[in-house]
């Protein structure tokens, strides 16, 4: 576990505490002699809630729901920072954005700061990357410390089959001296990004299917709710379709969720046929969420919780206890790469920020973390604890605190309510403090801005 | 026939307008229920319609009825590297070109032309009895599966022998790249429209006298073309965005439109 991490309160007895808890085995055995292997899989713009499995009635994800059977799923997961590229930096170095200098999308991680691939590559892993990379190039063919599997042209609905084709081909004909690190990020349901900006073709006024206008998904609860916001945050993303629009736009998303799984039931078939899965650690995740109609947003980059909150399931068979819900340990993208680094046995790299997930995964008692953080349009920065949710962005006077436990859909903006004027001086502190032990680094110049700055020196 | 419409007035065909300017609809007779061979360009339907690879899609029909499809499908990588899948597909002759067996093979290759190292997979299944088989080297895979199941690449075929007129929407579960099953879905009839095909855009300026002078205003115009009746066909259901089909008069599947992604048939010889 990272040593950097604050842990001001303890939470014992992680079996007891998770609410709505339902473990069907509580046989968890010792590490495993041999070093394990692990099966990344990230989605993009795959929201917590977004799957069958967490009780989304309008989706059918079997695959992950029998991930979600077989290992741990955490209710309180949060990006980094609900954007792609910042979001991915973190998933793969356990680092903030401001410190992994990728604070806005297409930017590179630093070079002082080391990848998955890379530590894992060091302690003898075959590291492989395969899908959508965004640090910076979408789908280079040559990544610091990954083997490519070189895929790409196309969005999510012409790529993601390849990807989990091609995992699937190196699964079943890898050479079977190493442990590997697999990682296979899909495209889906991204493409609905494309929905909504080209709304004018792919959202049109006529829907252009009456046959499903009974299957359309209902509005969210919480789809006219406007509360009080920065002006970035409360401009972005916000759209005004007529509410039959809406509705297609979340039926259309569901569909491509439904994509994602399906490529995700390859990959885990071919996982299983490989011999491997006994002895593989699968972590499913996302970057980020989407807006889904949620106070009327598409999209991402803002911290309400349809964009903040991910998926983050863990399985391993016999090792990490099947079918239980966390919903209570508020967790992050920061926790895979000390996870990783834990049930790999290496040491991890220095200054992580994140926790290891194992004694959770493996229903142990330990300290855990009292908040997490993301970050948001660079300047924008939100903390959660187990109650509260609070934003603040800079030289923005509106900030946000929300009741997360009677208010869970994030309608009523109690900032101005002097009865809460404690607790936002405490949650004020709480991101202080952490924002003063992040070690940043000078962002990297994205291609383009490394290409303006060659021209000028010459 | 009524007044052609452009492409934009139709959802589907609106979203690929832009990449079938100058279109030339095939003129040669055709028997969807015949031997065939069709080149389609791929395309990624972002800001703009970008060509993501090629497939040509053969039909050979069987004595016995029913066909033998052979699909080539050419995908363009990242950084110059590409896909070679190939895929031989026995077919009933009904509804959906229902599968009985295929056989399945991909592989990746560097710009110069080499293999990529654990990127080769294939398989044979065969559909039946209940039950979809997929044999690999590595495992047999079985699952259950309802009389009504089509492929992806059948439905190609199958849309060509569809009636061209309204019929009783037909269900049946979709083996999308193979073997992702999805069930739920529903082939209809989507209904008939008169388009303009093959019309390219072209600038044309006209001047206008004002007080301070003469000013150039420009507007583009459609010129050319010919009227094409071309007939609808929608895939609705589980785990696709929904799929358009749009076949001609003799049946010729001419575009699929799906989202983000695009099917757009193309003279053989162009399609290199």
């Amino acid at each position: 576990m990272s040593t950097h991490n604050p842990t001001r309160r303890q939470f014992i007895q992680t079996g007891a505490l998770a609410a709505g808890a339902a473990m069907t085995s509580g046989s968890v055995s010792a590490a495993p002699k041999r070093k394990p292997n692990f099966l990344f899989i990230v989605c993009d713009q795959l929201g917590l809630d977004a799957l069958s499995g967490h009780g989304c009635p309008d989706v059918h994800t079997p695959n992950v729901d029998r991930l979600i059977r077989r290992g741990v799923t955490f209710l309180e997961s949060h990006s980094t920072d609900p954007v792609c590229s910042p979001a991915r930096s973190s998933l793969f170095t356990g680092r903030m954005p401001v410190e992994t200098g990728v604070i806005t999308n297409g930017r590179p991680i630093h070079p002082s700061v080391p990848n998955m691939g890379q530590w894992l590559r060091r302690d003898g892993y075959d590291t492989v990357y395969c899908g959508k990379w965004h640090l910076p190039g979408g789908y280079p063919t040559e990544m610091p410390g990954f083997n490519v599997l070189p895929v790409g042209g196309g969005q999510g609905d012409l790529v993601d089959s390849v990807v989990s084709r091609t995992c699937e081909a190196y699964l079943k004909t890898r050479p079977k001296d190493n442990p590997f690190l697999l990682v296979a990020s899909l495209m889906q349901p991204h493409d609905i990004c494309y929905w909504a900006i080209r709304n004018k073709f792919l959202v049109p006024k006529q829907l252009p299917f009456p046959q499903l206008a009974d299957q359309l998904p209902a509005l969210p609860p919480n789809h006219t709710a406007r509360p009080a916001a920065p002006k970035l945050l409360d401009e972005k993303m916000f759209r005004e379709f007529s509410d039959a629009q809406w509705r297609y736009y979340l039926y259309i998303y569901y569909r491509q969720v439904e994509m994602a799984d399906a490529d995700i039931g390859r990959m885990l078939d071919a996982l299983e046929a490989s011999g491997e899965a006994d002895n593989t650690v699968v972590i499913f995740t996302s970057d980020h969420g989407d807006g889904r109609g949620r106070h009327k947003h598409v999209s991402k980059w803002y911290p309400y919780d349809e964009s903040v909150k991910v998926p983050m399931v863990v399985s391993c068979p016999g090792q990490i206890a099947e079918g239980h819900v966390d919903a209570s340990h508020l967790v992050s993208g920061l926790d895979v790469m000390s996870t990783v680094c834990d049930y790999a046995g290496i040491a991890p790299p220095p200054d992580l920020r994140g926790y290891s997930l194992r004694p959770l995964l493996e229903q142990r008692s330990v300290e855990w973390r009292e908040f997490v953080v993301a970050d948001t349009h660079v300047v924008g920065r939100m903390i959660r604890t187990a109650q509260y949710k609070y934003v603040r962005y800079q030289d923005d006077p509106v900030e946000q605190l929300f009741d997360m436990q009677a208010d869970p859909w994030e309608t009523k903006n109690l900032y101005e309510d002097a009865h809460y004027a404690d607790t936002i001086a405490a949650h004020r502190k709480l991101l202080d403090e952490w924002e003063g032990r992040l070690k940043r680094v000078e962002p990297c110049p994205t291609p383009q801005e490394a290409q303006r700055r060659k021209r000028k020196k010459t | 026939m009524k007044e052609p419409t452009a492409l934009t007035d139709h959802f589907a065909l609106d979203i690929v307008a832009s990449a079938l300017d100058g279109f030339v609809p095939p003129s040669e007779a055709f028997d969807p229920a015949g031997d065939w061979r069709h080149t389609y360009r791929v395309c990624t339907l972002t800001r703009n319609c970008d060509v993501a690879g090629e497939v040509v899609i053969a039909r050979k029909a069987l004595d016995r009825g029913g066909c033998t499809l052979t699909v080539e499908y050419h995908k363009r990588l990242a950084g110059g590297y590409r896909q070679e899948v190939t895929v031989e597909i026995d077919c009933l002759g009904d509804t959906f070109s229902t599968p009985l067996r295929w056989r399945y093979d991909a592989e990746m290759f560097t710009p110069s032309g080499d293999a990529v190292a654990h990127t080769r997979i294939a398989h044979t299944a065969v559909v039946g009895d209940g039950f979809l088989v997929i044999n690999d080297s590595t495992d047999t895979r079985r699952i259950a599966m309802p009389e009504a199941c089509t492929l992806h690449w059948a439905l190609f075929d199958a849309v060509q022998r569809l009636p061209r007129e309204p019929f009783d929407p037909a269900a049946f579960t979709l083996l999308d790249h193979l073997d992702e099953v999805k069930p739920g879905h529903v082939l209809s009839y989507r209904g008939a429209i008169d388009v303009l095909l093959g019309a390219r855009k072209v600038q044309r300026h006209e001047y206008e006298e004002l007080e301070k002078g003469r000013i150039r205003k420009t507007r583009w115009e459609e010129e050319g073309g010919e009227m094409a009746r071309l007939h609808g066909y929608q895939d609705l259901g589980q785990g696709i965005v929904p799929r358009v089909y749009w076949v001609d008069k003799s049946g010729r599947l001419l575009f699929l439109v799906a989202g983000l992604e695009a099917y757009l048939w193309t003279p053989t010889e162009a399609a290199s």
